[in-house]
């Protein structure tokens, strides 16, 4: 029995051991990987970027800027009426007569007086004064004026009693209003009624003077608003400069084409009078340091009819700005924009203060680019490639290889070089090469001269590169945190003008040779 | 967490286990008519009479499967080295057929007793299979060729789980010729029996698996999209089986047999049922852009209703021939449709046997490989008493044995008799 059990073992054992099989290992190997870097289309409008800069429907290119008008408004004391020290002079109170007094309110001397034809008074001080008075007949005179009220609406009517008919007395006129009954005329003067009382009435013999008056306002009287007419009075806006927010190309001074800039106001009045508008538009250039002014032409902003109301003018100065829009200004502003009231035809309008302008203006400025032959041109921005903690650490540890192709593909009428960077740093000068590295630990890898023919709108030039990078290159990737990828297009014609839809596509794969490293895998 | 601890106690049941008997393991399955006792209960109960005495016990026998159909032990073995050359990664994947198909069964028979009418059995079977596409292997193997579409289907990338208990009664051997009318006489003698298998356990499939790779111009394009289901219940089935002794002299005999399984067969997931869904998708990406969210994941759980498991009706036939000491089978089955139990191919086994010595079984069969699996070569040796007997079987894949089999199988199995 335990024979044939051993034979039967050994006939198992034999089967088995006839299976060799090793412990499981983790080997390595090599793995090609082709992955997609950047697919990314560099149109000519693409060379620019920036909040300030569009291409519309039609592919036309144009940057442009907005700025606002702030601050034209009739200011306070704008709005007034001489001083009339004499007023009314001293007029004798006789009795026996009637007395319908005016003051005059138009100072022919005072050009840049209002004239009314109602208002409503900010400040001013009228002054009545008396002397001579006959005591012995206990006179009360009453002055009413017939187109002053006061703040209730009712008419300046006052009583001056016996012992108030000596000296000056003086009204605050805040608040009161000039206005006439159905009237549209210009008040010269206001109308002034005078009575007497006396204790002798009504057996009051004529020809006896009670006393004397005079009505003046030794200060001018400022109005808050007026209907009328406003002569020579100029409204001036804060000056306003805005930001140009466009990035453009390099030396994109000498490339710039200007195409028909306009700058376009719109501008709201309040105001019941046409007024001209003066301006001047300045632009600078701070990469070069040039900066140019343009006066603008005289235009007459139209007046509102009704008040409370804003009418809009729009304005439209176009060819002449040209030659401020061509330098590529990155700061533009308005100075010295003042709205002038110079009414010659003497319409009746109103005006108020607070009351005047507002508006806003844009610049836009339509331009093509063309290239000198052999400058560089290069996007604004770099490309960002972050390569993480644990992919620096394969690419040490397990690349053996990387390379990349290129394909260019060329809609340009001209043809190109091109060269590419990878580079550790940010610093696009460093990038480029324009100036060397600031310290050791700076990295660039180029890749230049790489040519692609003209190509067309519809039909591109396709160009393929090819480019290895070796081990020591390498170190970029797994020793830097973030790789910068720049491109640099130099074409090769002068003067060809580049439209915005024109592009170059440049389409990048990269080649990684890796190892896996079995059980030193993660 | 409780699904993953779920699927790990699924597979740990697995290894307990496996279907198609172990004593079958030395015949590649070519056994429906040499099953006698316990393994009758499974294989054919018409056959449960053939036992040459009282009762049987069966001593938990058990058997173990696992192959594939791409990496034989001498590739295998190849490829445990420190470096992978391109010919050896070239030859791994020259060997799959679309994808690498690993699958592995198991049984085993708790408690057997079986007499000559009447078997009681409670088995326990679990059979997992995973297909991982071929492309994926590739890429992992070799990288990725620029513009080139990857797509990957639930075809190439597949898995299932199945594990079940069963109890199965069964009664056979009655004698078929005795309920014929007369004029059926010309009959041979004929046996039938069946059985009644009440099942619990789990199982698991994926429903849904596509993907797209793709690196060009347009830049890296992912979508993978996998949706799974899993769940446990109860279920049942009914087999009947019929065995002819076709010649039977005192120096041979023929018998042939035919069997109808999972009859009326179902199988009811109502406990912890579940659908998985995972995606992730990444559209044009480039390397410029990997510090971005560059892809949009989801992942859902969620209850479903109760599901079947299907258990497709499945019809098996085996011939034996016995001659002195030699026997000989032939047998074939073949499921109604595919299932996690296997293929709806046609499965075809032959099998022989010499008693060396009268009492040392030396065992071999084959089983013919289909698109399903590999073929099967098995061998086995045993010894065989009247009260007692025991064997060891091995199959080897795709091989005649040794080092360039694509998967092992190993039995063990010990029956008492009285």
């Amino acid at each position: 029995m335990k024979r044939r059990w051993i034979l039967m073992l050994i006939a198992s054992a034999l089967i088995l051991t006839a299976c060799n099989i090793k412990a499981p290992v983790a080997p390595q190997w090599d793995i090609n990987f082709q992955v997609p870097l950047m697919n990314k289309d560099y149109f000519a409008s693409d060379l620019i970027d920036g909040k300030n800069f569009d291409v519309t429907e039609d592919s036309v290119m144009y940057f442009f800027t907005d700025g606002f008008i702030n601050g034209a408004d009739v200011k306070e004391d704008e709005l007034k009426i001489s001083a009339n020290e004499e007023g009314t002079g001293f007029i004798p109170i006789v009795t026996g007569t009637e007395y319908n007094v005016l003051l005059p309110l138009k100072d022919p001397e005072a050009e840049n007086d209002v004239e009314i034809v109602t208002a409503a008074i900010r400040e001013g001080t009228l002054q009545i004064s008396f002397e001579n008075t006959l005591i012995e007949y206990m006179p009360e005179i009453t002055v009413e004026f017939v187109e002053l009220k006061d703040p209730n609406g009712d008419l300046f009517k006052h009583t001056f009693y016996t012992n108030e008919l000596n000296g000056l007395h003086e009204f605050s006129l805040e608040g009161y209003t000039i206005e006439q009954d159905g009237d549209n005329e210009l008040l010269e003067n206001l109308s002034i009624k005078i009575t007497y009382e006396t204790n002798q009435d009504p057996n009051l013999p004529d020809y006896i003077v009670l006393s004397s008056i005079k009505i003046n306002y030794e200060q001018p009287i400022y109005f808050s608003q007026i209907k009328g007419l406003v002569h020579n009075v100029k409204i001036e806006a804060e000056d306003f400069y805005t930001e140009i927010d466009v990035d453009y190309p390099d030396n994109i001074e000498n490339a710039l084409h200007i195409n028909s800039p306009k700058v376009k106001f719109k501008i709201w009045s309040k105001l019941g009078f046409n007024v001209f508008f003066d301006a001047t538009l300045k632009s600078y250039n701070s990469r070069t340091g040039e900066s140019r002014f343009f006066h603008l032409d005289t235009r007459t902003i139209e007046r509102a009819y009704t008040e409370g109301d804003s009418v809009l003018t729009e304005l439209v100065f176009q060819h002449s700005i040209e030659t401020i829009m061509e330098i590529a200004p990155d700061k533009f502003e308005l100075v010295d924009a003042v709205f002038t009231v110079n009414n010659p035809a003497n319409e009746i309008g109103f005006a108020g203060v607070g009351v005047g302008f507002s508006g806003d203006y844009r610049a836009i400025v339509p331009f093509d680019i063309s290239f000198n032959a052999n400058e560089p041109v290069r996007p604004k921005e770099l490309i960002e490639i972050e390569i993480n903690d644990s992919n620096r650490k394969r690419i040490k540890e397990n690349a053996r290889g990387v390379s990349f192709s290129v394909k260019l593909k060329n809609n340009f009428t001209v043809g190109a070089f091109v060269n590419l960077y990878l580079c550790n740093s940010d610093d696009k000068q460093i990038v480029y090469g324009d100036v060397p590295p600031t310290n050791n630990s700076i990295k660039r890898i180029v890749f230049d001269d790489n040519y692609v023919l003209a190509g067309s709108q519809n039909s591109s030039y396709d160009g393929e590169l090819h480019f290895s990078i070796d081990e020591d290159d390498l170190k970029l990737f797994s020793e830097n945190e973030k790789v910068y990828f720049g491109i640099q297009f130099s074409f090769e014609e002068n003067d060809t003008i580049m439209h915005s839809y024109e592009k170059i596509n440049v389409i990048s794969r990269l080649d990684v040779k890796l190892a896996i490293n079995g059980e030193k895998e993660d | 967490m409780k699904k993953l601890l779920f699927i790990l106690v699924l597979l740990c049941v697995s290894m307990l286990y496996a279907f198609s008997t172990a004593s079958s393991i030395p015949f590649a399955g070519s056994y429906m008519q040499r099953a006698t006792g316990v393994d009758a209960i499974y294989w054919n109960p018409a056959n449960l009479s053939n036992l040459p005495t009282r009762a049987e016990i069966t001593v938990l026998p058990i058997s173990y499967k696992v192959y594939n159909n791409a990496l034989s032990i001498d590739l295998y073995n190849e490829m445990m080295v420190d470096t992978l050359s391109q010919d050896l990664k070239d030859k791994f994947l020259s060997e799959m057929n679309g994808n690498l198909n690993i699958n592995m069964e198991m049984n085993t028979i708790l408690f057997g007793y079986a007499t000559r009418s009447f078997g009681l059995s409670f088995g326990t079977f679990v059979n997992t299979y995973a297909k991982l596409d071929e492309h994926y292997l590739d890429l992992i193997l070799n990288g990725n060729e620029y513009e080139r579409d990857y797509f990957f289907t639930k075809s190439n990338n597949d898995a299932s789980f199945l594990a079940m208990q069963d109890i199965t009664v069964a009664f056979g051997g009655y004698e078929l010729n005795k309920a014929l009318p007369d004029v059926m006489n010309f009959l041979p003698s004929t046996r039938y029996g069946f059985a009644i298998s009440f099942l619990s356990g789990a199982s698991g499939n994926i429903d849904k698996f596509d993907g797209l790779f793709k690196a060009s111009d347009d830049g890296l394009n992912l979508d993978q999209q996998v949706t799974l289901h899993y769940g446990g219940g109860f279920g049942y089935k009914g087999m009947f089986g019929l065995s002819s002794d076709l010649i039977s002299t005192k120096n041979q005999t023929l018998s042939a047999g035919l069997t109808l399984d999972n009859l009326f067969g179902t199988f009811n997931n109502s406990i912890s049922c579940k659908a998985h869904e995972a995606n992730l998708t990444a559209q044009n990406v480039y390397i410029v852009h990997l510090n971005e969210d560059f892809f949009a994941e989801q992942d859902t759980s969620y209850s479903i209703a109760n599901f079947s498991t299907d258990l497709p009706l499945k019809l098996s036939g085996g011939l034996l021939y016995k001659i002195g000491n030699l026997s000989a089978s032939l047998d074939f089955s073949k499921y109604s449709k595919e299932s996690a139990f296997g293929s709806d191919l046609a499965d075809t086994s032959v099998g022989i046997e010499y008693e060396l010595l009268g009492f040392i079984p030396l065992q071999g069969g084959y089983l013919f490989g289909n698109d399903s699996h590999p073929s099967v070569s098995a061998f086995g040796v045993g010894l065989r008493y009247k009260y007692w007997d025991g064997g060891l079987g091995f199959q080897f894949y795709d091989s005649f044995g040794g080092q360039s089999s694509k998967g092992l199988s190993f039995s063990a199995q010990m029956a008492f008799r009285y």
